[in-house]
């Protein structure tokens, strides 16, 4: 599912985010850990190709990343990656179900009224189907955010900073819903956090740590 | 809504920001309302006036302003400028550059419509074909325009009294009573607001009121040779009459003559001036919508950079992001115009209204110009010119970065 060696992203003349090696199965899950500016969300976006990757391999679902033009890229992404921001995103003049259907418009593809009720029921949001993004808590705006992330059923589901202002149950609780949600779609998960908690909740996951991650470049 | 797409995604966030929309939508649609109306407005009047003045080619009458003598005779918006013999028209129709002339003598009115007293030749001239009753053929005989008829509430049979001069309220001619004889269909010319009725019974009023024994001999022949018109319509018979008719006109003592076309080329000229300005305020309205807007569109754009991001993020390129700013600012330009043109044939047409109880212009809200195709595409402009610095920001959303904030 993801394959990564020797991957090297430069963000100027001193710093750089550097990855040796690794692996994930397909099915499997991922915690990426490491202390606040230490690359986490730039290695998520090198995934996406959101970002473009300078040295190295990085095989994501069976495609060398590297190879994609931009435009491909695009599609590419729609059709692969979830992505769950740390900021969620949600775009405040749609409803609930509108910003669900926004993957399928980003994506080109007809909106799927169905299969975002259907989402919204399996996360315990089909009464604001209809309510705006600001008539929500921050949980079930999660909740949206990650519905939204799961629409276009992608093959990795990528969350940044799932957890970082929930309380310890409610952390578990969203580490339970994004695993039980990628599981169902036969999806990875990779998470990245500097939220020990994580660990403990998804203890089969594979762990890439990226404390050192910043280094001198040479 | 079930379906996203491009224009439902604008209608949205413009809806979003209702207060924006709202402010950017009015000032749009008051300069297109502007343009509108001053478009159709002076095209009608020009129209209209062109409509009025066709095939006449000088009007002769007393001495005075000829663009007083254009007015009073053609379009009977002014006083005339005073009498001229009643021999001045057999001198023109015997001249052989000239093709006819229409006689008109003016002075009354009836219930603030014109009376004029002519000859049928005048009816023709405008294409007046009757819808009930006949001609005038005896004095005091009186046919309406179609307007001054519906306004007046005249019927046939009915008789009515002229008052002195062309305003309401002058002095009432009471012991010479018309009679409708005739009532004519619509033009869309000035015949439509005028009473008309023979010369003779113009004269035959002020005789009554001036106390003339028309049985008496003596004096009925001192009248006829001080009998007088107001103006003269001619027409020419050839073109090379317009280089000697009104310098052989204007040299005679009595007579004045003015071309139509010139004194009305003059008058478009000064109403030309304010239809400039108009244009000019509707022209400065527009740009400050097309600068009201981009700051709009720009501003929201701080605010949904996260949007356009997340939109990148689920799979959209950057031409979709793109697109999507362009139509907000379309739509807007767009709805803004609409509303716009409706009102200001709105504002046409209750000024036509309120102008119709005067009978001086004829003016209507239904009266479209083919330039007004040009209106859609200043909207258009002002909508790409808004919405296109933003939308290139939007194309170019970094959206790592927008992301990782």
């Amino acid at each position: 599912m993801l394959n990564i060696v020797q991957l090297r992203y430069a963000y100027n003349a001193t710093q750089a985010l550097y990855v040796d090696a690794f692996h994930l199965a397909i099915g499997e899950h991922a915690i990426i850990l490491g202390p606040s500016g230490c690359g986490k969300s730039t290695l998520l976006h090198l995934v996406a190709a959101i970002l473009r990757l300078q040295e190295g391999t990085l095989q994501v679902a069976g495609t060398d990343v590297k190879s994609l033009t931009p435009r491909a890229a695009d599609a590419w992404r729609g059709k692969t990656i979830g992505f769950l921001p740390q900021r969620l995103a949600l775009v405040r003049s749609l409803s609930v179900r509108e910003n669900l259907l926004l993957s399928a418009f980003a994506n080109g593809q007809a909106g799927d009224v169905a299969r975002a009720d259907t989402l919204l029921q399996a996360l315990g949001l089909a009464d604001k189907s209809a309510s705006k993004p600001h008539q929500l808590s921050q949980g079930q705006q999660q909740r949206v955010a990650i519905a939204r992330a799961l629409f276009n059923r992608p093959k990795l589901l990528l969350a940044d900073e799932p957890t970082a202002n929930l309380d310890d149950a409610s952390c578990a609780a969203a580490i339970g819903l994004l695993t039980s949600q990628a599981s169902a779609i036969g999806a990875s998960l990779v998470i990245a956090t500097h939220d020990a908690r994580v660990l403990s909740a998804l203890p089969q996951a594979k762990l890439l740590r990226l404390t050192v991650s910043l280094r001198e470049a040479a | 809504m079930k379906h996203l797409n491009a224009i439902t995604l604008a209608l949205k966030s413009l809806r979003h920001k209702a207060l924006t929309t709202t402010l950017n939508l009015l000032l749009m649609a008051v300069g297109i309302a502007m343009m509108s109306f001053v478009l159709s407005a002076s095209k009608q009047l020009e129209d209209g006036a062109l409509r009025d003045a066709e095939g006449i080619d000088l009007v002769v009458g007393a001495k005075g302003s000829p663009l007083q003598l254009i007015l009073s005779s053609i379009y009977h918006l002014d006083t005339p400028t005073g009498n001229i013999p009643l021999a001045a028209q057999a001198q023109l129709a015997q001249n052989r550059l000239v093709k006819k002339v229409i006689p008109m003598a003016l002075g009354d009115s009836y219930n603030g419509f014109r009376i004029v007293g002519t000859n049928a030749d005048y009816i023709a001239h405008y294409h007046g074909v009757l819808a009930q009753g006949t001609l005038f053929k005896q004095p005091m005989q009186a046919v309406f325009g179609a307007q001054a008829a519906l306004k007046s509430g005249a019927s046939l049979g009915a008789t009515f009294i002229g008052s002195h001069g062309l305003a309401r309220g002058g002095e009432e001619h009471k012991d010479a009573p018309y009679t409708v004889v005739g009532i004519l269909k619509p033009t869309g010319t000035v015949l439509d607001r005028l009473v008309l009725t023979s010369v003779e019974s113009v004269w035959k009023v002020h005789e009554v009121a001036n106390g003339i024994d028309v049985n008496d001999k003596e004096e009925k022949a001192a009248m006829d040779a001080e009998r007088e018109l107001t103006v003269l319509l001619v027409q020419y018979a050839s073109p090379l009459a317009a280089v000697s008719m009104p310098r052989f006109v204007n040299s005679q003592p009595a007579l004045q003559a003015a071309q139509p076309a010139f004194e009305a080329a003059k008058l478009f000229r000064l109403l030309g001036v304010g239809v400039d300005v108009l244009r000019g305020i509707a022209a400065i309205v527009l740009l400050s919508a097309a600068l009201s807007m981009f700051v709009a569109l720009y501003n929201a754009l701080e605010e949904r950079k996260t949007d356009l991001a997340i939109m990148r993020t689920l799979g959209a390129p950057p031409s979709k992001l793109f697109f999507l700013l362009l139509a907000e600012g379309l739509l807007l330009a767009l709805a803004g115009a609409a509303l716009g043109w409706v009102l200001g044939h709105a504002a046409v047409e209750v000024l036509g209204r309120v102008l119709s109880d005067d009978q001086n212009l004829t003016l209507t809200g239904w009266s479209f110009t083919a330039d007004e195709i040009w209106l859609a595409v200043a909207a258009l402009t002002v909508g790409l010119l808004a919405a296109l610095i933003p939308a290139i920001r939007a194309y170019r959303t970094d959206i790592a970065h927008t992301l990782a904030q």
